[in-house]
């Protein structure tokens, strides 16, 4: 069976074929979700909450093969909902003084790891979604602009500040012996 | 080809690595939970009904002394005019909780400003500015110091505390409070303005912590349970928050009160396996009442009402509620409405309603796309307006609460805000 025929019996209250559906998607959108979020347990809500507003706005899907599309959009805009309540919360806080960055050998993937963990910290949320969405789940930029909602100008925008932000929060930590991996999409 | 150029290209891998992808362990949990929700919502609606009063103070008058003579006549005169000049020359300050003056609204504006804005005149005054990164301001319930957040680099930032107007500003602790995806304040204050509450992270346990501002150390509260969203109840004594237990046996969600010492906690209702059965929970104004937000739930999604000490719990009933999905809920100054964002056929509104139900939900300001995320929202003290910023565009408006009188304020572009309360 393929996806437009799962997406349209899904779509008639065929949970079974939603549940495939799922299952396919479930894995990458959670760890794009985590990526975003930088919160394991925000990132499980707004997932859930996708995947559920998904499956009850299924039936008002016009068109099958925008369903991936769709999906990501009602995925990452719960991402962002997440942001926003829990930027209207009170969040964690963590009162005993931090440890600075680790003393790494940058050379090993370890740190590197490390780096872009500080620097996707270091980025707005919607920024950093720009950047996941982009780098993580390859997509162009005019498909980023769509899925979040933004113009393409605000994607292309986001991008740039964001990459000039990680440069600046990261790049005097970056050595020059930095192997090159020619893996990835640009825009 | 710059170390940083090699390392941008190196960001999927790298993002791989960071966070894998696999089937995460709620998959199961969220099918079931989706299977047992209806694609075309028809809610249940619970009869349940709690009328909810308001704390009405009544004013003491002292007589007037009419029957002194001579020389103690003058005397008390005297000493009754000094009393005067001496409370004339002192600002009244309002009751913590109800209804209040408007007063300025501290605007955490994008350059890292903490800035005063008149919302009549839209005039606007920097009370914390300079080079660093000052974010998050959050008043006092009595309007006359705020607390802000100076961010630093990495996870090290400062909390501090200041006079309305930005005068002797003060640190009263250290460590990583918010990172800049944060809109409001993590604090809240007590209603005497000697501490806040807050949720700090203890390995991956989150705890009710309590900071009293005299430079004392933080007393974080072992309750045995994960904590959010929580609120100073009126008393000054107890705080009200959501709370998570996870065993073996499984996890549940519920709404709990404690006493600031940690001792008397309890569930407000019985605790549910309801993941999204206790979202946005927020204190009424007199702290008799919970208003939350429930969905994902086979029956009874929507606005709740929960009674404190009762634990009576009724859906928050208008024209159409059960047709919409409803969020974040806030109630106004005299408890008798909630704002809320309203979700329907694929647009966000906000709407109020009334606390106890009935009728229809007056609904104000832009509509906004289903993609959009719902906006940080507010009433002003007096309760006559909402103070609401959407995301999607950034944009900042202040919306009549009875409907119309709506206005786009031409402020400083801010991402959070504190409205001064000021006596009536």
């Amino acid at each position: 069976m393929d996806q437009r025929e799962l997406v349209e019996r899904a779509g008639r209250g065929d949970h079974d074929a939603f549940a495939v559906l799922a299952g396919a998607f479930v894995a990458r959108l959670d760890a794009a979700a985590r990526l975003i979020l930088r919160d394991h347990e925000l990132a499980r809500d707004a997932v859930q909450e996708g995947f559920i507003r998904a499956w009850r706005n299924l039936p008002s899907l016009r068109d099958p093969d925008r369903f991936e599309a769709w999906l990501h959009r009602l995925i990452f805009r719960s991402c962002i909902d997440a942001v926003r309540r829990r930027g209207r919360r009170p969040i964690e806080v963590e009162l005993s003084p931090l440890d600075g960055p680790p003393a790494a050998d940058i050379a090993s993937v370890i740190a590197d790891r490390d780096l872009l963990d500080t620097a996707l910290r270091g980025l707005d949320p919607e920024w950093r979604a720009v950047v996941v969405l982009h780098y993580y789940l390859g997509m162009p930029l005019p498909q980023v602009a769509a899925t979040l909602g933004i113009p393409i100008g605000t994607a292309k925008s986001r991008l740039h500040r964001s990459l000039a932000a990680m440069r600046v929060m990261i790049g005097s930590d970056l050595d020059s012996d930095l192997p090159t991996v020619t893996r990835g999409q640009y825009a | 080809m710059t170390a940083f150029d090699r390392f941008e290209q190196r960001l999927p891998e790298l993002m791989d690595e960071l966070a894998s992808p696999q089937l995460p362990d709620y998959f199961d949990n969220m099918l079931t939970r989706t299977a047992r929700t209806r694609q075309r919502p028809a809610w249940a609606s619970l009869e349940r009904w709690l009328p909810m009063g308001v704390i009405a103070r009544s004013s003491l008058v002292p007589p007037l002394p009419w029957r002194s003579i001579g020389i103690l006549v003058i005397l008390g005169l005297l000493a009754v005019a000094g009393a005067l000049i001496y409370v004339s020359s002192r600002q009244r300050l309002p009751e913590p909780f109800g209804p209040a003056r408007n007063g300025s609204i501290l605007v955490s504006t994008v350059d890292g400003e903490i800035v005063s804005v008149d919302p009549a005149t839209g005039a606007s005054s920097g009370l914390v500015t300079g080079p660093a990164n000052d974010i998050v301001p959050a008043l006092s319930r009595d309007g006359t110091k705020f607390l802000f957040v100076r961010a630093g680099s990495g996870s090290a930032d400062t909390l501090y505390v200041a006079n309305v107007d930005g005068s002797d500003s003060r640190q009263v602790a250290q460590g990583s409070f918010v990172r800049v995806d944060v809109d409001l304040s993590p604090f809240d204050w007590s209603p005497s303005g000697d501490r806040v509450a807050f949720i700090s992270q203890v390995g991956s346990a989150r705890k009710l912590t309590i900071l009293a501002l005299d430079g004392s150390a933080p007393r974080t509260l072992d309750l045995g349970l994960s904590v959010s969203d929580v609120s100073w109840r009126p008393n000054g004594q107890e705080l009200v928050f959501r709370g998570v237990i996870s065993e073996s046996s499984g996890t549940t969600y519920g709404l709990y009160t404690v006493s600031s010492d940690g001792s008397g906690l309890r569930p407000i209702v019985p605790v549910t396996d309801l993941e999204f059965g206790w979202r946005e929970p927020v204190l009424s104004p007199d702290g008799t009442h919970v208003a939350f937000a429930r969905w994902g739930s086979a029956t009874g999604n929507g606005l709740h009402v929960v009674g404190v000490e009762s634990g009576d719990d009724r859906v928050v009933e208008f024209d159409g509620h059960l047709d919409s999905d409803q969020y974040n809920p806030q109630f106004s100054p005299d408890g008798t409405q909630l704002v809320f964002a309203r979700f329907e056929n694929g647009e966000y509104q906000l709407s109020i309603a009334p606390v106890n139900g009935g009728g229809q939900a007056i609904a104000i300001g832009p509509r906004h796309s289903q993609e959009t995320a719902d906006p940080f929202l507010g009433f002003s003290p007096d309760g006559t307006m909402v103070l609401a910023r959407y995301p999607a565009d950034g944009k900042t408006w202040l919306l009549g609460s009875k409907g119309g009188d709506d206005q786009q304020v031409s402020w400083p572009a801010g991402r959070s805000y504190s409205w001064q309360r000021l006596a009536p």
